[in-house]
């Protein structure tokens, strides 16, 4: 266990808990997609490459988009 | 092949002072579009830096090539993600002045120029 | 009366599948060197069995093929259900898109992000990738177009009926291969030997290649379909 995984392991608990934390959903979900990076970088460190791409490419790219999608959803049938 | 990892570390290096110089202005700059700015300009360079320094590092023909190809893909993509971001935050009026020495970005959009005073 | 009937029989029915599904399981041919650990046998012959260099695609694919159609089926589930929710009308309310300056520079992008797309579904058993991962870069191709150029543009473009032929079309060739191993080699989804070339080569490793571009189509398609019906009155002013 090397210094980098140690740094990359206390930011990736540190943006877990920021996630939970913020009432905002805006905040929650940016925080939810970098929480889905560190998880890549990690999943990379340790070589499982394929279970990498598949982080990076649904939990950072596809979940950001479709909670966007929902929560200005959401907003738009509270404004009306 | 030593001076082929100089050169590598020296690209590394410059792009990582490039990365620090991000982060500074992410958190000196006051408002949200010089934010941008540093953002998309400082971070663009840190990172083709990046890539070229790592495809000499590697210095294999194919991996060189894909490596490059990150850089170019970032080259298109990091400016134009700052750019959509600047003008859907300028659009939705977040952090605006109250009163401009110039708005350019108004005449252009063909928004009036009292709307939003 | 009639409760008490329809409660038996359905009781009934679900005994009997549950016994079917027991006995099937207790007819499981097993391994031989199964007491070393299945990870150490997959490690060992996993090449030689599947043909497949990228060892993870020949578990999806080839050992735990069943798991992956049960995945597809969850996945088309999930469409069916949000599709069924969310979808008010068919007809797109659009935006104008983003400005000039984004719709040019993926105009430009877009057809690479569509070659890497097919490039990770069709070396899934050579490199990292597979079915599922190229299929959520292709839906992402979707959601770039009904966000950067508007929701009109992605229906003209691949209309909501595009996407549902694809996607039924990635299912049925996942059940096509797994009956063409039934017919060929004896079992469901069984991989077929006589399509496995050299090893390395593109066109190898028996039916994985194929398993994977119809997961990929049908992935891509369903996802594509899911943020399509989620966006249609989200996004109407334009930034």
């Amino acid at each position: 266990m090397n210094i980098l995984e140690i740094i990359l392991l206390i930011f990736l608990v540190f943006s877990a808990v920021m996630t939970v934390r913020f009432d905002e959903e805006l905040i929650s979900i940016i925080f939810l997609s970098i929480f889905s990076l560190i998880l890549t970088a990690l999943y990379l460190l340790h070589k499982a490459a394929d279970v990498a791409l598949a982080e990076a490419v649904i939990g950072a790219g596809l979940n950001t988009a479709i909670f966007m999608s929902a929560i200005s959803q959401i907003r738009h049938s509270d404004s009306d | 092949m030593t001076i082929r990892l100089i050169f590598s570390y020296f690209f590394m290096v410059s792009s990582a002072a490039f990365a620090v110089v991000t982060v500074l202005g992410l958190l000196r700059f006051p408002d949200v579009y010089t934010r941008m700015h540093a953002a998309a300009v400082v971070l663009t360079m840190s990172a083709v830096l990046m890539s070229i320094g790592t495809a000499i590092y590697v210095w294999e023909f194919f991996l060189s090539i894909k490596i490059m190809m990150i850089g170019l893909f970032f080259l298109f993509s990091n400016p134009m993600a700052t750019h959509a971001i600047a003008r859907a935050s300028y659009k939705r009026k977040i952090a605006l002045p109250k009163e401009y020495e110039i708005d350019a970005y108004s005449e252009y959009l063909g928004r009036d120029s009292d709307e939003h005073s | 009366m009639n409760k008490l009937v329809k409660k038996t029989l359905i009781t009934a029915v679900l005994a009997a599948a549950a016994f079917a599904l027991y006995y099937n399981f207790s007819l499981l041919p097993g391994y031989q060197d199964l007491e070393k650990g299945i990870s150490d046998y997959i490690i060992t012959y996993g090449l030689h069995d599947t043909g497949s260099l990228n060892l993870i695609t020949a578990v999806l694919y080839d050992y735990r093929a069943f798991d992956s159609l049960g995945e597809s089926t969850v996945i088309f589930g999930a469409v069916s259900g949000i599709v069924l929710i969310l979808s008010r009308k068919m007809l797109p309310v659009s935006s104008k898109g983003l400005s000039f300056i984004v719709k040019r520079t993926l105009g430009i992008m877009t057809p690479f992000i569509a070659l890497f797309g097919f490039y990770v579904i069709t070396h899934g058993h050579l490199s990292p990738g597979g079915g599922f991962q190229g299929g959520v870069i292709l839906a992402a191709i979707s959601i770039i177009f009904s966000i950067v150029y508007g929701s009109a543009f992605d229906y003209r473009r691949y209309s909501p009926q595009t996407k549902t032929v694809l996607e039924t079309g990635g299912a049925l060739t996942f059940l096509v291969i797994g009956l063409a191993g039934i017919v060929m080699e004896g079992a469901f989804l069984k991989n077929l030997g006589f399509l496995t070339a050299e090893r390395g080569t593109l066109i190898s490793a028996g039916s994985i290649p194929y398993i994977n571009i119809g997961v990929g189509f049908k992935v891509g398609a369903g996802l594509a379909i899911i943020f399509y019906s989620m966006i249609q009155k989200t996004f109407e002013e334009d930034f």
